[in-house]
This record gives structure tokens, C-alpha cells and sequence, in this order.
């Protein structure tokens, strides 16, 4: 009996160690779902983001070759991830490290590794790498429209400003150096690799380039940083290198969604580094102005799920459209770095059906859901927002990221902006359309969810660039900003033994003041105005020239700085009859360039003109200058 | 007793290759042995206070085609020390400001600097006559820089005023002509060349733009000593 009671016990103990082990051999909590579905089932990486797929919503990051990227997370009660490194290697050696910050580490490892990844000791999260979004789904005229052409001729000759663009990909750009570049371009390709010896094309997107593009049509003697990217891990590594570089200026025309919308978060506090450096970072404000619902949550009746509005409605209807077509939603809230004790999902409805929700994707541990949808032909598609866990109220923000796209109903441009366009001292930019001079609809607006007055300022878009026929969205608009910063620093005299410059703090009080008011826009488009630098005043009236004679050597008329505007020259007698004209027959007048002309002393028709005084009128779109000759 | 052995011949070869090698310090220096016999045995110590004026140019064109040349007070002290070559520490000070062409949007631009230098050199003397002595030797200098840089942007309502300080470490020489105008003290004529590494560094922006200003100053300076009574016999070329 005894025998038979110890024999019972030994199985039993056998018993539970091997539920034990079980369990262990498949406790994959800390795995996103998405990744415990590609520890499961096999290698069914998708080398290329498919929308359509719930496993890869924003998944950028994920491999082919059987690899896939993420982002580890030590947690709220974890030490820096850098310290884990060797332990982690140690458990796991097919850990590819990529690059460390706090308590995270970007990493890469097989799918069939995914289930040791798990297992791993001090590990919180295993989820996607944070991506940022381009802002260019909607369209360089702008370098006049904003006074850069006439405020170039004033930068100092000395030690060239530095900007810096930090992008997803510069396809084509190394091919435009020396051209539509300046010959003194550096590039750091960090897309793929936070060491540095990443892909500087980001997959073939000409985005970065078309940005550098515009900021050298706009300071054409500074010098360009070109560093791509893709994660926000890969943002910093790029972002030191721009500090290491000595960059003045950083210009930014991605948004991303990893933080509340008030300033704060785990993007803002990687870009504080770069203000603290003394950096002014110019950013797009966002292009989902029309795409965008922001509020506190609200449940009068107590069912979990959001009221977008007074009335109760607790979904957001989607109007009929293309049947069939993909989309993106993204929800945040005001609760990072970590919201496990509040979550809310997305839920997408059918006729009335839940097709999808963020609850099967997420594990609860960030204030981020990503869900994708193809919504199905001829029925009825509604979006709605539950509260999953906790009990208290965040300030949601939901995006739709199709592009062109807008939420049909419950629209709140107010608050729209994206990260780190929200951080009070990064200059947010807005987009205007060039050629109307309207605001851009889909340009996000402020304030934001801590009551900041933003985006400063609205700059052009829908411009040309050898790359892009055109270049629209907020995209193309901050690199405009980032320009005209760059001219201001580089018109600032120096001084021998310190490089003195306008401080970050300072060059926005400029942009500021010489921004030019935009009234009648909808509220929250600018606080600033519509970005401009200084005019310079026309060179002065009355000078005395020496008249030319006809056939002999010209008269060189030289303008002290060009034109604002495309000017015509012209020459008229005391009497006001126009002698010669710039486009008149016989050339008697001829441009040689923006600033200088050359003026035969004869009239249209090729005669000599009699001795006397002529005016030379410089007639441009806004003023102007008569000069006068004396011979 | 042992004699000490001969070096190995391959042990000789390096011998001499690094007299070879060193053959113009070994050189200077049995001429300045064979100098300082000439000139006897360490003059008598004695403390000698200098005035004086000193011209400075600086050697880094940005910064002298900024500030153009600066006129120093001069202050040196030779020390009571009985070597052959005299040390002394010296001290001046200059201080400049320059409108700078502002921008058009801006109503001044102006930026000034200040200059203080310690200088500590040896000084080795070979006198000509009762009245005329010649000096040379090297020095090593301790520059302080304090420059401030101030835009006015009225439009704007701004106004940058900056400044930055560094301290410069120079090395150089001197050459110098001494007469003893008897009850009228001691006239000194040098002239002064040193050379350094300042680190131009990014005061407002990002810090790791700086750049190397390589460069440094010469001056000429004439100074001026008052005549020593009472037995005490100021300048080393006296003794």
C-alpha cells in the first residue's frame, strides 16, 4: 500500500513538472499576439507590409529570410536593456543586437527563435519596432514665395550652416549631388541598421530626397546631412550622428504616434536631445487634419464602448466610397511610456458585425493600437472605440492613415498633430498650397492635448523638385522652414574667437516676426502666420551712371541683390517714352542673370540715343526702383 | 678594477646613429655651454620690475583682420634667480570692439573681446657692451579670452547678447635689445612670436560645430625699467 501511496505521489510530482514545463514551453505572454501567431505558425514573414493582413499593420518592421525585427522592452520595473545584452546573447545566440536606448533594445532574431526570445529573464515586451509615418501623401515655387531668393544674397561667408534631414529614404539622392544637392553632402544610412550601415534609399522612397531638395533650393550654401531611418530607435542613432556632425538645424517630415499628443512621450524625450544640444528641429505638423478624432473618452451609458459625441453616437461611420479598399486606424492616449492598467481597442464594424479588433493584436502594455482593414464591398463599415481595461479617462486621439482619406463624421482637426510636432520647442509646420495660397485642409492643426498654441507656422506646398513632380503635404512644407532657419543663421556677422549664432530659442522669435499674418484661416491652422523671411529694401534711387555709346563696349547695370519677385528692366527718356526694354527688339537690353543687365546705349531700334538723362526702371510684382542715368 | 668594456659594435651603431640623429640639439646645446663659459659664472640675482607697451598682432587672420592690431600694457618681472638664462614672467593685457555689418533686418551688430596673457620664458643674455645687451629665448603663454558678440533685431524685439571665454596655451620665443641709459633706467626693444590651438567653439547652436583656430600672436614690445641705486644692480647682463 505504502508502495503503491508513493508510487501515486512520484506520478503525480512527474505529472505537474511536466505541466509545468508545458506551460513554460509556451508561455509567450511577452510576445505581441501578432508574434506569438509567427511563433506558432511557422515562418509566415511578409517581406513587404501587406495593410490587408492583420499580422502586419505598420509592419515595417518585419524581415524576410526568415528573421524578424523587435523591439524589447525591459519594462517599467526593468534596468536599461544595454545591460541585458550579454545575458540575452548568452540564453539566445541567434539575438542579432541592433541598437539600445533605456529600456529598449531593437533586435533581430529567426522566427523559429521567437519562442526562446520569450522565455528570456527580465523581459517585459516583445513587440513591432515604433515607425513613423511620411507626410507626403497629398504635393520648388516656394523659395520666392517665402523671400528665401531675395535673402540669400545676405549669408555671411563663413563657416557654412549645417542641416540635417532625417527621413525614411533618399532613393536617388547620391546621384543629384552636385546638382540638386550641394557637392558637400554627407549621408548616414541607419534604415535597417542603427550602426550605421543601413539601406540610405529606405526600401527606394525618393521622400528624403525631394525634402533635401527643397531645403537647398531654399539655403543653397549650406551644407546637407542626409541620414534615413525607419524605427525610433534608428531616429536617435541618426539624430546623434546629426549632433556629432555639428548640424544647426534638423528638418523632419515624418510623423509619428508614440505618445499622447501633449508633448510628452518616449519620441519627444529622443528628440529633447537634440534641443538640448541647442538644435532647432523643424518638423511636419501632420497630415490628417480631416482624419482625426481627439477627445477624452467618454461612456455616459456605462457600455465600455466611446461616444464620439454629445448625442451619444459611439461609432464613427464610414461614407460609402471604394469598396474593397485597405485602411489603417491608430489610437493613442495620454498614457506613456506604459498604460497596462488602461487600455482601450479598436473595433471595426460590418453591418453591424465586430470583423476586427485591436484586443486580438496587442498585449495592453503601450497607449498604441494599430489596426488594418479591407473593408468589404456594399456593407455598412463603422469604427468604435471600447475601453478594455481600468476605469479612468484618457484623451484619445484616433488617425485614419489611408492616404487622401478622412473620416466622414466626427471630424476634429483641432489637436491633429503628430509627434514630435506636439513638443513646445520644435517648430511645427503646416502646409499652404503655393499656387491658391489656401491652407491645405488636410494640414494638421493645434492646440494640442496640453493646450500648446501650434503648429507656429504654414509654409508652401504642391512644389516641383527634380525628384517629385510635385511635392505636396507638410512634408513639403517644413523643409521650406528648415531652409529660411538655415539663411537667418547664416546672415548673423561673426565674430573671430567664437562662432556666435542667433540661438534655436532666438531664430523662432525671428520667424515669428517676420511671419506674415494669415487672417480668416480656421482656428488652430498657425499661430504665426505664413513663413517669410525679411525683405530687404530696394538699393536706393538717383545713382549716376555714364551713358554708353551705341556700339561700344555696354553699360553693366548691377542690382545690389536680386530681385524678390522676376523683374523686367526698362529705359525711359525724361518724357516717360520707353527707350529699351529687356524683351524689346534689337537687344539692346539684355539680362545676364537675376541681378545684372547690360545696356548698349541704344534704343529698340538699334539708333544711338541722344545724350541726357534716362530713367532704368526695375519693375518686379511688388515694387518699383527708378535709377538714374547721367551722362 | 675592471675598465668599463667597449660597446658592442652593433650597440656603438645605434650610439652614434642617435648622435647623428640628434646631432643639431647636441649642437645648440655645446654652443650655448660654450656661451655661458664665455660669459662667466651666473650673474648676481636681482628682481627687476618692467613697464611697458607691447604691439600685438594676431597670428589667426580672421581674428587679426577682425580686431586689427591691439596695444597692450605691459608688466614683466624678472626673478631673482641665479641661472644663466634670466627667467621672468610678464603679463599684458589688451581689449578691442568692432561694429559688425548686421544683416538689414537688424538695427547693430557689434562684438569686442578681452585679452590677458601670462607669459613665462627664459631670457639668455649676451652683452655687448657696458650699455648694449642682446637677449634670446623661449617662452610659454597662458592666454585668457573673454569675447562678446551682441545683435539687435528691433522688428523682432530681440536682442542676442553672447559671450564665450576660453583659456589658449601658446609656446614661443623671443628676441630682445637691452641699453642701460645710466641714472635713466634700462630700455628694453622685443619682440615676441607664439603660437597656439584655439578651439573655436559654437556659443549658441550646437557645440559640436567648433572648429581649430590654429594661430597665436607676436608682439613688440618696448619696456622700460627704472635705474637701480644704492648698489643693486638691476639685469643679469650686469653681474
Amino acid at each position: 500500500m505504502k508502495v503503491e501511496r508513493l508510487m501515486a505521489a512520484v506520478a503525480g510530482l512527474l505529472a505537474a513538472v511536466a505541466i509545468l514545463a508545458a506551460a513554460a514551453a509556451s508561455d509567450l505572454t511577452t510576445l505581441e499576439p501578432w508574434c506569438r501567431q509567427l511563433a506558432r505558425h511557422g515562418p509566415a514573414v511578409r517581406s513587404q507590409p501587406d495593410p490587408t493582413a492583420p499580422l502586419c499593420v505598420l509592419d515595417a518592421g518585419l524581415l524576410a529570410a526568415g528573421q524578424v525585427r523587435l523591439l524589447l522592452d525591459t519594462g517599467p520595473r526593468g534596468g536599461p536593456a544595454a545591460e541585458m545584452r550579454s545575458a540575452w546573447q548568452s540564453d539566445l545566440p541567434e539575438l542579432i543586437w541592433e541598437a539600445a536606448s533605456g529600456h529598449h533594445a531593437q533586435v533581430r532574431v529567426p522566427v523559429a527563435a521567437l519562442d526562446e526570445l520569450a522565455r528570456l529573464p527580465g523581459l517585459f515586451h516583445a513587440g513591432r519596432p515604433r515607425t513613423g509615418l511620411l507626410l507626403d501623401d497629398v504635393v520648388s515655387a516656394g523659395v520666392t514665395e517665402i523671400g528665401a531668393d531675395a535673402f540669400v544674397a545676405h549669408a555671411t561667408d563663413g563657416d557654412p550652416i549645417r542641416i540635417g534631414i532625417i527621413d525614411q529614404g533618399f532613393a536617388g539622392a547620391e546621384a543629384l549631388i552636385g546638382t540638386e544637392l550641394p557637392a558637400e553632402t554627407r549621408t548616414a544610412a541607419f534604415y535597417g541598421d542603427a550602426g550605421g550601415a543601413g539601406d540610405l534609399s529606405g526600401g527606394g522612397t525618393d521622400h528624403g530626397t525631394a525634402c533635401a531638395e527643397i531645403i537647398h533650393d531654399v539655403a543653397p550654401g549650406a551644407r546637407l546631412y542626409l541620414a534615413s531611418m525607419q524605427t525610433s530607435l534608428e531616429l536617435q542613432a541618426a539624430m546623434r550622428w546629426m549632433i556629432d556632425s555639428g548640424v544647426d538645424v534638423i528638418s523632419h517630415s515624418v510623423g509619428w504616434f508614440e505618445g499622447g499628443g501633449d508633448g510628452g512621450g518616449p519620441l519627444n524625450e529622443i528628440v529633447a536631445e537634440a534641443l538640448d544640444a541647442g538644435l532647432l528641429w523643424v518638423n511636419a505638423a501632420g497630415n490628417q487634419a480631416q482624419a482625426h478624432w481627439g477627445g477624452p473618452f467618454r461612456d455616459t451609458d456605462g457600455d465600455g464602448r466611446h461616444e464620439f459625441d454629445a448625442a451619444g453616437d459611439e461609432t464613427i461611420t464610414f461614407d460609402a466610397g471604394a469598396g474593397g479598399r485597405s485602411f489603417t486606424l491608430v489610437l493613442t492616449w495620454d498614457r506613456w511610456p506604459y498604460s497596462t492598467d488602461l487600455g482601450y481597442d479598436i473595433e471595426i464594424f460590418e453591418d453591424g458585425e465586430r470583423v476586427a479588433s485591436t484586443a486580438d493584436l496587442y498585449s495592453g502594455r503601450y497607449a498604441y493600437r494599430a489596426l488594418a482593414h479591407a473593408r468589404t464591398v456594399g456593407r455598412q463599415l463603422d469604427i468604435g472605440v471600447r475601453r478594455t481595461t481600468g476605469a479612468e479617462t484618457a484623451h484619445l486621439r484616433l488617425f485614419r492613415l489611408d492616404a487622401g482619406e478622412t473620416f466622414s463624421e466626427h471630424r476634429t482637426p483641432a489637436g491633429s498633430l503628430l509627434l514630435p510636432a506636439d513638443a513646445p520647442r520644435v517648430l511645427a509646420v503646416g502646409a499652404y498650397d503655393v499656387a491658391s495660397g489656401e491652407l491645405e485642409e488636410f494640414s494638421a492643426r493645434g492646440p494640442t492635448v496640453a493646450g500648446d498654441e501650434k503648429p507656429e507656422l504654414i509654409a508652401p506646398d504642391r512644389v516641383a523638385t527634380a525628384s517629385r513632380a510635385s511635392f505636396s503635404g507638410t512634408s513639403a512644407a517644413a523643409p521650406h522652414a528648415a531652409g529660411a532657419a538655415a539663411l537667418l543663421l547664416a546672415s548673423t556677422p561673426e565674430a573671430p574667437f567664437f562662432d556666435f549664432r542667433w540661438r534655436a530659442s532666438e531664430l523662432r522669435g525671428l520667424l515669428a516676426a517676420y511671419a506674415a499674418p494669415a487672417p480668416g484661416l480656421d482656428p488652430g491652422s498657425t499661430s504665426w502666420g505664413r513663413l517669410r523671411l525679411p525683405r530687404a529694401p530696394l538699393a536706393p534711387a538717383g545713382r549716376r551712371l555714364p551713358l554708353p555709346a551705341c556700339g561700344q563696349p555696354p553699360l553693366t547695370l548691377r542690382l545690389r541683390r536680386p530681385p524678390p519677385t522676376p523683374a523686367a528692366l526698362e529705359i525711359y527718356d525724361l518724357l516717360g517714352r520707353r527707350i529699351a526694354s529687356e524683351h524689346g527688339a534689337g537687344g539692346a537690353l539684355v539680362a545676364l542673370g537675376a541681378t545684372e543687365f547690360l545696356w548698349k546705349g541704344c534704343d529698340s531700334d538699334g539708333r544711338p540715343v541722344a545724350s541726357g538723362r534716362y530713367w532704368v526702371r526695375l519693375t518686379t510684382q511688388a515694387e518699383a526702383a527708378p535709377v538714374l542715368l547721367l551722362r | 678594477m675592471h675598465a668599463s668594456p667597449l660597446p658592442p659594435p652593433s650597440r656603438a651603431a645605434r650610439v652614434a646613429t642617435r648622435l647623428r640623429r640628434r646631432g643639431p640639439m647636441l649642437r645648440a646645446a655645446v654652443v650655448a655651454l660654450a656661451l655661458a663659459a664665455a660669459a662667466g659664472p651666473p650673474p648676481a640675482a636681482s628682481a627687476a620690475i618692467e613697464l611697458g607697451a607691447a604691439r600685438l598682432e594676431f597670428a589667426a587672420p580672421r581674428i587679426d583682420g577682425h580686431y586689427g592690431p591691439r596695444y597692450a600694457p605691459y608688466l614683466a618681472c624678472d626673478l631673482p634667480l641665479r641661472w644663466h638664462i634670466q627667467p621672468r614672467i610678464a603679463l599684458l593685457y589688451t581689449r578691442g570692439r568692432r561694429d559688425l555689418q548686421a544683416p538689414f533686418y537688424a538695427a547693430a551688430a557689434e562684438s569686442g573681446f578681452d585679452f590677458a596673457a601670462a607669459t613665462f620664458g627664459g631670457s639668455y643674455r649676451l652683452r655687448v657692451s657696458d650699455r648694449l645687451s642682446f637677449g634670446a629665448g623661449p617662452h610659454a603663454a597662458l592666454a585668457w579670452v573673454r569675447e562678446r558678440w551682441n545683435l539687435q533685431a528691433p522688428d523682432a524685439d530681440l536682442e542676442s547678447d553672447q559671450h564665450g571665454t576660453r583659456v589658449w596655451v601658446a609656446a614661443g620665443a623671443h628676441l630682445e635689445a637691452q641699453v642701460h641709459a645710466a641714472d635713466w633706467g634700462t630700455f628694453r626693444l622685443g619682440y615676441e612670436r607664439l603660437w597656439g590651438t584655439l578651439e573655436r567653439e559654437r556659443i549658441s547652436g550646437n557645440a559640436a560645430g567648433a572648429a581649430s583656430l590654429a594661430g597665436g600672436w607676436s608682439l613688440v614690445r618696448v619696456a622700460w625699467s627704472p635705474s637701480q641705486t644704492g648698489g643693486t644692480r638691476g639685469g643679469d647682463d650686469e653681474g
